[in-house]
């Protein structure tokens, strides 16, 4: 009995005062999947249909590329690439060619659509993006992400022109024989005359991350996100409380209020001559393409929207509502208009191609491709809407990083921070290293602001390492003088710049106080492609940067423009 | 918390001064010096003192025509209570009122079944009903958590009489479980905690119906909360103040079988 009583009374004790907490946020369970080779961050764009009515549409997770003989529903060849090559963007050339940007490759495949062979593979740049055919000239434009600006020949694929602009660029598109240039981060239009036209924003949100420009009835169309400038809350209470203002409870907004987007969202703007018409999408996921007929049906690659979801939408182009949803069995990353007026879809996975011939509410033909399953638990939870609807890649397009300053209540402006630098090892997260690890970070910013589901520990696990596998390579457009460049490591180190950026990554290790305030040092890996720099994005550009860092954190006010130049350029380098 | 232990402090106190009861308190037997001791004698002589004659019958629930100097009536005596340490009795009860759990108020709806002295201590099993008041939907983005907590208990109460009228105050200390429930979206939570009470009564009690006033303390160990997005939906104190109001019926009322020492039966 004593026993019993003792037992009882240290049971009470230990219950006492204990915190029973329920989280109430829906726990994933799911046994995590990960294919033989994790699919990279979704790009989109990666059809295109040729006057001949013949799809090619280019797989990234497969390295391959799919003819598909549209009118019969039929494909033609699978074509193999080398794996790794990462296919991008496809032109139609002349005769039956079909050009396809290979990011990883760094270069243009060559392919006849009716031999179902890769003719030519050329190298162009680091990281080649967008790509156009110019008839006049049967020559490939070809925009890299380092700023480099390439125009092959079609039939040899020398190299007619090369320059070198600002980086961040995406698409090339050929109107009326003049050449436009979409930029990714800004969402700005490099006119042929060189004067750079920037979107229209609202009193509110700014527009970024063009993920799609192309050409429409002499107009150019570009899909992009707008982004939010006002502050936005962190702590979730707070957010909480404030829902009757709006943000749908959630500190990052949305949560599938129509009235109430997101901090990020999607918009459509039609650029005619100088004139700008942007329209916002609301309610609408993650989506990196598009594609419109002549009668103002567009056609959006949602392969953010939730699970379950459709990945394909019908908007139109004058208000930006939704006429309605395809319901294809999908993960859509790109869409096309065939020469009849018909609507091609690409899914990735499961890998099929979708034809629907009257927009709106036509029928649906499906065409199945080759190539194993790619699902992926990690990619799916980086590109899958959360209840906010947004994703991870909302702000971290293509598993990099979308430029923008928010305006954080608690913390001030804060850059988003790229993903693809190879964040194992740089724990703790974010600018002020508020975030221990993975878990803390998935449990914050994922469940609590996004709103999205919590993971089981496999499921974070799983996720974690897809994500620390994103690393690109170093991208050296600029080909700065080697002696400048190599000064400038000797003055990188001599400003002591080493002791702070430190390790393979050069930074991500460590928390110092800057300014008065405690920062994450960054990685410097790629560095150049991410304007604007420092964590509140003040420095436009990188010698504004490395002039700031220098006299913040040393005791030179004033440094050398000569020291600046030549630091600049081995961070160019890196 | 402390309220309960001063309440429980209060509640033993109250039990050492309540009056003792025959039984409990056997006669010792008288030992040493028996003889009796002197007293002064009456102060009216023997010759003086005549029987009580003629004297009114006093009946409990009539009045009296007597002829008073002033004029008037003798208004009917009260009923006598009656004597509590000698019955026993069975009494189940309603009572329903708010509780207070720490910022939060929520309805209650509790009912106990007592057993024992009407004047003394007696055992007591408590059931209770507390529904969890929830934030307007609409003004809650995150979703509503809809609570019932239902203490169940078993313990002791010292009742004692207040007043010559029938009314009675009690102490009583439970202990038992709480069953926690809650809806949130279709999703359902249960918990079971030990959960303790110190209910303090007034009753007043009209034939075998009464009114019953209560204040409850509880304690349920834990505190809990239910936390979605980060933000704190629901949250309560492990400790809770409850008023009830309610009434109770005296299911038994008899004469408790008066216990005499062996030695007093024996003679």
């Amino acid at each position: 009995m004593t026993r019993v009583a003792t037992g009882f009374s240290v049971a009470l004790m230990a219950l006492t005062g204990c915190q029973d907490v329920i989280d109430l946020d829906p726990l994933d369970t799911r046994v995590p999947v990960e294919p033989r080779v994790r699919p990279k961050p979704i790009t989109g764009g990666t059809l295109t249909v040729t006057t001949a009515s013949i799809a090619v549409a280019a797989d990234p997770d497969r390295d391959l590329v799919h003819i598909v003989d549209v009118p019969a529903r039929k494909v033609t060849h699978t074509i193999a690439l080398e794996a790794g090559d990462d296919p991008g963007r496809v032109v139609q050339g002349s005769d039956n060619l079909a050009h396809v940007v290979l990011r990883g490759f760094g270069g243009v495949a060559t392919i006849d659509v009716v031999s179902g062979e890769v003719i030519a593979r050329h190298t162009v740049c680091s990281e080649p993006r967008g790509i156009a055919f110019d008839e006049s000239s049967t020559s490939l434009h070809v925009a890299c992400a380092d700023g480099t600006l390439a125009e092959i020949s079609e039939s040899n694929g020398e190299e007619i022109e090369r320059q070198v602009m600002e980086p961040d660029l995406r698409d090339v598109v050929m109107l009326g024989g003049a050449r436009y240039l979409s930029r990714f981060r800004e969402a700005s239009l490099l006119q042929p005359n060189g004067r750079t036209q920037k979107l229209d924003g609202d009193l509110r949100f700014a527009p970024g991350v063009a993920w799609r420009t192309f050409a429409n009835n002499d107009r150019i169309m570009m899909l992009h996100q707008m982004s939010d400038t006002a502050p936005v809350p962190i702590d979730p209470a707070a957010a909480s409380e404030d829902f009757n203002g709006g943000g749908g409870g959630l500190p990052y907004g949305g949560g599938g209020n129509l009235c109430e987007p997101g901090i990020s969202s999607v918009a459509l703007s039609i650029i005619d001559g100088d004139a700008t018409h942007t329209v916002m999408v609301p309610g609408g996921a993650l989506t990196v393409d598009a594609a419109s007929d002549n009668e103002g049906n567009i056609a959006l690659a949602m392969p953010g929207a939730a699970e379950g979801s459709a990945t394909v939408v019908f908007m139109d182009e004058h208000d930006g509502c939704f006429t309605t949803e395809v319901p294809v069995d999908g993960q859509v990353t790109a869409v096309a208009t065939a020469p009849d007026g018909a609507f091609v879809m690409f899914s990735r996975e499961p890998a099929r191609l979708f034809v629907q011939e009257i927009a709106v509410f036509g029928d649906v033909d499906t065409v199945a491709l080759q190539g194993e399953a790619v699902y992926d638990s990690g990619h799916e939870i980086f590109h899958r809407a959360t209840e906010s609807g947004l994703s991870c890649a909302s702000c971290h397009p293509e598993g990099t990083d979308d430029g923008h300053v928010w305006q954080f209540l608690e913390l001030g402006p804060r850059r988003t921070q790229p993903v693809d630098i190879g964040l194992e090892g740089t724990a703790p997260f974010h600018w002020d290293g508020d975030m221990g690890d993975m878990d803390v970070l998935m449990g914050e910013v994922l469940a609590h602001r996004m709103g999205g589901k919590r993971q089981s520990d496999e499921r974070a696990d799983s996720f974690s390492r897809w994500l620390f596998e994103q690393q690109r390579p170093p991208a050296r457009g600029h080909n700065d003088d080697a002696a400048l460049v190599t000064e400038g490591e000797s003055l990188f180190a001599g400003y002591d710049c080493v002791s702070c950026h430190t390790g393979d990554k050069l930074g991500g290790v460590r928390t110092t106080p800057i300014a008065g305030k405690d920062l994450q040092v960054p990685s410097l890996r790629r560095v150049a492609l991410r304007p604007p720099f420092m964590h509140d994005g003040r420095s436009e550009t990188l010698d504004d940067a490395v002039r700031d860092m220098i006299a913040t954190t040393t005791s030179i006010v004033a440094p050398p423009d000569h020291d600046i130049d030549a630091v600049s350029a081995y961070l160019r380098t890196l | 918390m402390p309220g309960m232990i001063v309440t429980v402090l209060w509640a033993a106190t109250m039990s050492v001064n309540a009056p003792p009861s025959r039984s409990e308190t056997p006669a010792e037997p008288l030992e040493r010096d028996t003889r009796v001791p002197d007293t002064p004698g009456p102060t009216i002589s023997k010759r003086d003192q005549t029987p009580l004659k003629n004297r009114l019958p006093v009946t409990p629930d009539a009045a009296v025509d007597v002829d008073l100097p002033f004029g008037g009536e003798v208004n009917a005596r009260e009923p006598s209570p009656p004597v509590g340490n000698s019955t026993l009795m069975a009494r189940l009860d309603l009572l329903a009122g708010p509780t207070w759990r720490t910022r939060q108020v929520d309805a209650m709806l509790t009912t106990s079944l007592e057993f024992g002295k009407r004047q003394g201590f007696s055992g007591s099993f408590h059931t209770s009903m507390i529904a969890g008041t929830t934030p307007d939907e609409f003004l809650s983005p995150l979703g509503t958590v809809r609570s019932f907590d239902f203490p169940i208990g078993v313990g002791a109460v010292a009742r004692g009489r207040l007043r010559k009228v029938a009314l009675y105050g009690s102490v009583g200390v439970t202990a038992g479980i709480l069953v926690h429930r809650a809806a949130h979206l279709g999703q359902v939570t249960r918990r079971v905690d030990p959960d303790f009470r110190v209910p303090i009564r007034v009753a007043w009690t009209i034939a075998d119906v009464g009114v019953s006033v209560s204040i409850i303390q509880g304690y349920s160990v834990r505190n809990r909360a239910y936390e979605r997005r980060g933000a704190e939906l629901w949250r309560r104190h492990a400790y809770r103040v409850g008023f009830a109001v309610g009434l109770h019926y005296d299911l038994m009322v008899a004469k408790a079988r008066v216990r005499r020492s062996k030695r007093k039966q024996g003679g």
